[in-house]
């Protein structure tokens, strides 16, 4: 249960009679297993009271070490405060679920939290008190002075002091008088947290001095005066001393002061005044002297957001900020907490990808300074291409989840190259790359350092807020022989052509005592019987013959499902990863009786609404999300995800079903996380070797989810593999490892290296071709190839591959890179300069060179069109023509699977053309508002979906991938290249100029592909808020049309006006059954999206 | 209630040769020590057994008292400097005194014969018998006996309220270098010694169930400045260890047979040298917690504060 975090910590425990570290983790470990086995696995009760007594005497010792022991290290009295907390929390679980005596008071308890804080951890300090009532005998002053420390451990309103009382012995005024000094001394200090303006006050010292008189010295009576009193007093001074070393506000203010840092501070203050490790050393040692760029190596859950926003609130003083997230789902996240966390900062996101458009609104061209500016790489790419020149302000540059630097398939490549040149343009900018994945962040500081002079922080803090509880469900062998006889007997007795009986086995648990599962010791594992069952078969041969149980019979799925059902009646929030497909979350949740009839929150409501709109046949989601359960897949509108997301957030739904991929990052914790099966997705491309590590990653990151910091401070991983073990006493690890091997490594840091470094190694080595490269070889080389030599090769010195591999002169590799491409656009028959239509529009040459060559004839002989249809069509011709050799360059073809657009690919002429034919109507629906339902019919060569079904035969998911990854993404790259195929040919002469309006139809596309909006008014609105899509559209008909000849900016001008103004203007609108409600759904879920 | 007497002027002693409390408590401790005789018995398997003798002697009851008012003042001694610091003003510390010793001797009002007794019974007797095992406590300081294996090192003082929950008496001894802590339970039953022997291992259960903690925890913390340097880094450590020493102290009248094997001591997590049973009978219980309470408010008067 304890990481490499508290194993630190725990190093610094002083050796207690014969009791090591290990001990102490194993004790800890298997006391909370028993509150976890009866509580949330629903095993049957059994009495705790010997782990109750081994709790209590820890705590007493320990606390009594820290105490009394003069001149310990801080850390000894962190470590002892740490486990003594752990020990006293644990312990009061295990006595309330056995309704035992001896529950321990709210004195007790308030120490505990105070405990916490000592060893810093302020959220499990909240949550240890979190419903502690002082008891109702308790004296005003006593009262006061343990809700004063509830207020400082769990937050809340500040106390006013009671009257003094007149008791009526001294003894009993003095006692009153030390109770209410406490209580005032604790607010103060309180309030000094909370409030960056509110002078100190030495509240930690004065409460050791009163501590120190009230201990007995040489030569006093002996009496035992108010002995309670003083130890409260003591443990405060430290809790108080510790805290105001954490204390938010000490942090320093940017150099030149700011307005806005102060309201930052003051809310941040009041909301959150204490920073947690990562945290506190970013502000230590990043904030002060020179500016200081920093690798944040971190455990998810661990802080990251808090170096970030303090990061941006020093850099908004002196340029902008530019915020890289990997998928628009985190870079909406960001931008939502952004927006709450740094009242008066302008935080932008930029809705499009990294598709061409010169677009009005879609450039950099308004940037200022003291903004934030979120997007994906991709868009950042776009805009370095589009708007160099608006970086040089550029004072911050963060990139979260920075391990993608190392996805060789993903977009490790294009970010590092928007990195390299983010390096070149913004020379003055600090970089923070965050990531609870890198196990080599040294390796990316050297690189920062080493290519801007910057100086580098590492934080790899393993620090964690909570804990969690690694276990392997299996089935319990013992029961399940018992429970399979009756139906092996009635098997026996059936003809014998009945193969399998079914029946229900009981589920078990084989849990991990320590962090990783990496000994070998019997001691650090237990296994547990747990109150949920699978279903299983027994079966015989076919033919008959010896009846058996089928151990292959239990399947993950329902296993999961069993386990979620189980854990979601004991109010657990249970994140459900269901690796294997998509569709098994959508199917898990349908099928799971769920938690009652649950009343969804408004927002939840409007988004499924807007949803179902959008889709245009019911969102199955909602009765998924009615009964308590949540999905969160690419399967899914991202209205649906939201709503998913917001549901899980508010508690309204106890259980989250989602694939590995897609939850990376957002910030969904989780009191329960369960893995279920031990293989991610399926790519027959993938080489092994990358798809173990990439699995093993995925695996751990998932369990990394376990943990909500303010809610409980220990959490369970639940892995089901893809075979379960049969589990007994006797089981021993190595008999389950290799059915998970995952979990014998601490967290899911893995070395990076450049995605970038073999293409360079290659291009080094050796000659290359075009069709030895991978798609984002086609990538780098498209961006590198540029028509100086010296820049490509410039741009080369910055990148991490080159400081890897250790390249002193980049120059014979840029070279290389030139003399490629330009060998590939002679072998596509493509201008030289389309080689800056790909650098543009971020997409391989070969592709590029056939898109020039294409629009170049076809401009020769045919009028460019004046309308976003006609150069949809142009766009349809360009890929046929282009063939379905390069094709994979531009889009995704799993994207297009199981539709009639698939025969894109085909070799055969006529089922190509078939498919261009079907591709252009599909688009054109799309554009025009049709619903997916329609647009999915038309994909699908059919009438408009009716089946709201998301099973994986179903059409509707597939509508779904094809819209967002086929269209939103890949189609709209290839309208950019076509629009940046344009604008180079023009700069070139080597066509003739279309009219303006040409042009800027043209320039629309590619937004109008990724929104589905081809009417100008319509996209203005989308592009002001208007979203999904189908609100844009309804809103587009019932307003009063914008004027005729206003130009992009007047329209987005207009559009804005409208959307802001339609609380007021709503109920005037005259429109159809449901169009002025979707617009009322819409208003209330949009401040939420 | 009896009338409270008239009150002296702070600060001055009502006799001559007046004392500071701390004089009163060693001079009684003195006449005591000098007087009582603690030897171990012939003892079963479940716990090692101790004769108390010597406390017939009408100086030890008149000793005692004087001991009692002692600490009492000590107490208030202690609280008069805190609020003096807190800034309470305007406290008499002989009146708290006397308020304090009425409060443990003098009955409520309107009690009949059966309640009176049982007021002593419940009150008066126990919180005076309280202090008398720990008068034991503080004299093993200086003088060995069998009461303990070692010098007591550190001990607190009972409340100065009767009937409080809690641990009656804590200490800390130096057992060959060992830091024992020590856990007293006192019970006063004219006849029925055995049963309220049972009735002492009650608490020690609690304590070996841990539910004490806190309350060890507070007073050893509380002790900690005057624990020898050698002993204190080990303390925490020999808590962990259970090594404990549970002292039940019966005062009674009635001879009962403190020798047998008693399962419920046998249950004790302690081992037999450490579970150290008081034997303390009295030949006049009665009398002896009479002429302690009759004698506190006369050391009263002898007192400086």
């Amino acid at each position: 249960m304890y990481g490499r975090g508290i194993e630190e910590l725990l190093d610094a425990l002083p050796g207690l009679g014969g009791l090591g570290e290990d001990d102490v983790r194993r004790l800890l470990s298997r006391a909370w297993l028993d509150v976890a086995e009866t509580r949330e696995l629903g095993a049957q009760h059994e009495n705790h009271g010997d782990a109750i007594v081994q709790l209590r005497r820890l705590a007493t010792a320990l606390q009594i070490h820290a105490v009394i022991v003069p001149g310990l290290a801080r850390e000894t009295v962190r470590a002892c405060s740490f486990v003594a907390a752990e020990a006293l929390d644990i312990g009061r679980e295990l006595v309330e679920l056995d309704q035992a005596d001896g529950a321990p008071s709210a004195y007790e308890r308030v120490l505990a939290g105070l405990l916490y804080l000592i060893a810093g951890f302020d959220a499990n300090a909240a949550v240890v008190v979190r419903d502690v009532q002082v008891e109702a005998n308790a004296s005003p002053a006593e009262r006061f002075a343990l809700e004063s420390v509830l207020v400082l451990l769990r937050g809340g309103r500040i106390l006013r002091a009671p009257a003094v009382a007149d008791e009526p012995y001294l003894h009993e005024r003095v006692r009153s008088a030390l109770f209410h000094r406490i209580g005032n001394l604790v607010t103060s200090f309180t309030l000094w947290l909370r409030d960056p303006a509110r002078d100190a006050a030495d509240e930690p010292d004065q409460l050791l001095r009163l501590a120190d008189e009230l201990r007995i010295g040489d030569g006093d009576i002996a009496v035992s005066a108010h002995a309670d009193v003083q130890h409260l007093a003591r443990v405060a001074s430290v809790a108080l001393a510790e805290s105001s070393q954490r204390a938010l506000r000490q942090v320093s203010a940017p150099p030149a002061g700011s307005a806005i840092f102060a309201r930052f501070l003051k809310a941040q203050c009041a909301r959150q005044p204490l920073l947690w490790p990562a945290v506190a050393e970013f502000a230590r040692e990043a904030l002060t002297g020179s500016p200081t760029s920093a690798i944040v190596a971190v455990p998810t859950g661990a802080g990251k957001s808090g170096v970030a926003d303090l990061a941006i609130q020093h850099a908004i003083t002196n340029g902008w900020v530019i915020y890289l997230a990997p998928t628009n789902a985190l870079v909406g996240q960001i931008r939502r907490q952004l927006r709450r966390d740094h009242p008066g900062v302008e935080v932008r996101q930029f809705l499009g990808g990294a598709e061409y458009t010169s677009l009005q609104g879609e450039t950099l061209e308004d940037i200022a300074v003291g903004q934030v500016l979120v997007m994906t790489p991709e868009k950042c790419s776009l805009a370095l291409r589009q708007s160099p020149t608006a970086f040089g302000d550029l004072s911050l540059v963060i990139l979260d989840e920075a391990h993608v630097l190392g996805e060789r398939k993903g977009r490790g490549v294009l970010t590092e190259l928007v990195l390299a040149e983010l390096l070149t343009h913004a020379e003055h900018a600090v970089f923070l790359l965050m990531s609870a994945l890198i196990a080599n962040p040294d390796d990316l500081a050297d690189w920062l350092s080493n290519v801007g002079n910057r100086r580098v922080l590492v934080i790899r803090e393993p620090w964690r807020p909570t804990r969690t509880l690694r276990a392997v469900v299996g089935i319990d062998r013992g029961e399940t022989q018992r429970a399979a006889q009756a139906p092996g007997e009635r098997l026996a007795s059936l003809p014998t052509r009945r193969r399998n009986v079914g029946f229900d086995a009981r589920l078990a648990v084989l849990a991990g005592l320590r962090g990783p599962w990496s000994t070998q010791d019997p001691r650090d594992y237990a296994v547990v019987k747990i109150g949920a069952r699978t279903p299983m078969t027994v079966t015989r041969p076919r033919g008959g013959g010896k009846v058996s149980i089928d151990p292959e019979s239990a399947g993950v799925r329902q296993t999961v499902e069993a386990l979620a059902q189980l854990l979601g009646e004991r109010e657990q929030k249970v994140m459900a990863f269901l690796t294997r497909s998509r569709h098994d979350c959508f199917t898990a949740a349908l099928s799971l009786p769920g938690f009652g009839r649950i009343e969804l929150g408004a927002t939840v409501q409007a988004l499924l609404q807007l949803a179902a709109a959008e889709l245009g046949v019911e969102s199955l989601l909602a009765g998924a999300l009615a009964k308590g359960a949540g999905v969160h897949t690419s399967a899914l509108l991202a209205e649906e995800r939201r709503a998913s997301e917001i549901a899980f957030d508010e508690d309204d739904v106890a259980v989250l079903f989602a694939t590995g991929t897609l939850a990376q990052g957002l910030n969904l914790p989780a009191t329960t996380v369960i893995v279920g099966g031990t293989e991610i997705g399926y790519d027959p491309d993938e080489p092994r070797a990358e798809k173990l590590a990439q699995q093993r990653s995925q695996l751990l990151n998932a369990i990394g989810r376990a943990g909500r910091a303010r809610v409980a401070a220990r959490a369970l991983a639940l892995v089901v593999p893809n075979d379960l073990p049969l589990l007994d006493v006797d089981t021993v690890v190595t008999g389950v490892l290799p059915r998970a091997e995952f979990l014998a490594e601490e967290d899911a840091s893995t070395e990076l290296t450049s995605a970038l470094q073999p293409l360079l190694s290659r291009l080094g080595a050796e000659t290359i071709e075009t069709d030895q490269l991978s798609t984002s070889d086609h990538v780098a080389v498209s961006y590198l190839a540029t028509g100086d030599v010296a820049v490509g090769a410039d741009l080369l010195r910055k990148t991490w591959a080159v400081r890897q591999i250790r390249l002193e002169d980049t120059e014979p590799v840029a070279t290389a890179i030139r003399n490629l491409a330009d060998r590939s656009l002679e072998a596509n028959g493509g201008p030289t300069w389309a080689r800056e239509a790909a650098r543009r529009a971020g997409v391989g040459l070969p592709i590029a060179a056939q898109f020039a060559s294409y629009l170049v004839q076809r401009l020769a002989d045919h009028a460019p069109p004046e309308s976003v249809e006609g150069w949809l069509d142009e766009l349809v011709m360009a890929i046929t023509q282009a063939g379905p050799t390069n094709l994979w360059l531009i889009l995704q073809r799993r994207a297009f699977k199981s539709t009639k657009l698939d025969n894109l690919w085909s070799d055969d002429a006529v089922l190509q053309g078939q498919a261009a034919d079907t591709l252009s109507a599909t688009l054109h629906l799309w554009i025009g508002g049709a619903t997916l339902a329609v647009v999915g019919g038309a994909a699908h060569g059919a009438g408009p979906i009716d089946n709201p079904g998301r099973g994986q035969t179903n059409p509707l998911p597939r509508t779904i991938r094809l819209v967002e990854n086929g269209i939103a993404f890949g189609l709209t790259r290839a309208a950019g290249l076509l629009a940046a195929t344009l604008d180079v040919a023009l700069e070139q002469a080597a066509i003739e100029a279309p009219s303006p309006k040409s042009r800027i139809e043209l320039e629309r596309l590619p937004i109008a592909l990724r929104f589905g909006a081809a009417n100008r008014t319509v996209l203005a609105l989308i592009r002001a808020g208007a979203r999904p899509r189908v609100v844009a559209h309804t809103l587009s008909r019932l307003l009063a049309s914008p004027p005729e000849d206003a130009d992009e900016a007047q329209l987005q001008s207009w559009a804005g006006q409208q959307v802001a103004s339609l609380p007021e203007q709503l109920d005037d609108l005259d429109g159809a059954d449901g169009e002025v409600e979707l617009l009322r759904q819409y208003l209330i879920a949009r401040d939420r999206v | 209630m009896a009338p409270i007497p008239p009150q002296l002027p702070q600060g001055q002693p009502a006799v001559a040769n007046a004392k500071t409390p701390k004089q009163v408590i060693d001079d009684a401790l003195v006449e005591i020590a000098s007087r009582v005789s603690l030897t171990e018995q012939s003892s079963p398997a479940s716990h090692t057994v101790i004769a108390a003798t010597g406390f017939d002697d009408p100086v030890v009851a008149e000793s005692l008292a004087r001991y009692a008012v002692g600490f009492l003042a000590g107490w208030v001694q202690n609280d008069a400097t805190i609020s003096e610091r807190l800034g309470v003003r305007g406290v008499d510390k002989r009146d708290e005194i006397r308020r304090l010793v009425d409060g443990i001797i003098v009955p409520p009002d309107d009690l009949d014969q059966g309640e009176l007794t049982q007021w002593r019974q419940t009150s008066r007797d126990p919180w005076i018998a309280e202090v008398l095992t720990h008068a034991l406590f503080v004299i093993r300081r200086t003088t060995p006996s069998d009461f303990l294996n070692g010098s007591v090192v550190a001990a607190l003082r009972p409340h100065p309220v009767p009937k409080r929950q809690g641990l009656d008496s804590v200490a800390i001894y130096d057992e060959n270098g060992t830091a024992v802590i020590a856990v007293g339970e006192t019970k006063a039953s004219s006849n029925h010694g055995s049963d309220e022997l049972t009735h002492a291992c009650d608490m020690f259960d609690l304590v070996d169930a841990g539910t004490y903690g806190p309350d060890l925890r507070d007073a050893i913390d509380q002790l900690a400045n005057v624990l020898p340097s050698h002993l204190v880094g080990q303390v925490s450590d020999n808590l962990w260890r259970d090594q404990r020493c549970y002292v039940p102290s019966i005062i009674h009248e009635t001879a009962f047979d403190a020798s047998r094997q008693r399962k419920r001591l046998d249950d004790l997590i302690p081992p037999v040298e450490r579970k150290r049973v008081l034997v303390l009978r009295l030949s006049a219980f009665v009398r002896f917690f009479d002429e302690v309470a009759a004698a506190m408010p006369a050391a009263i008067d002898e007192l400086v504060v």
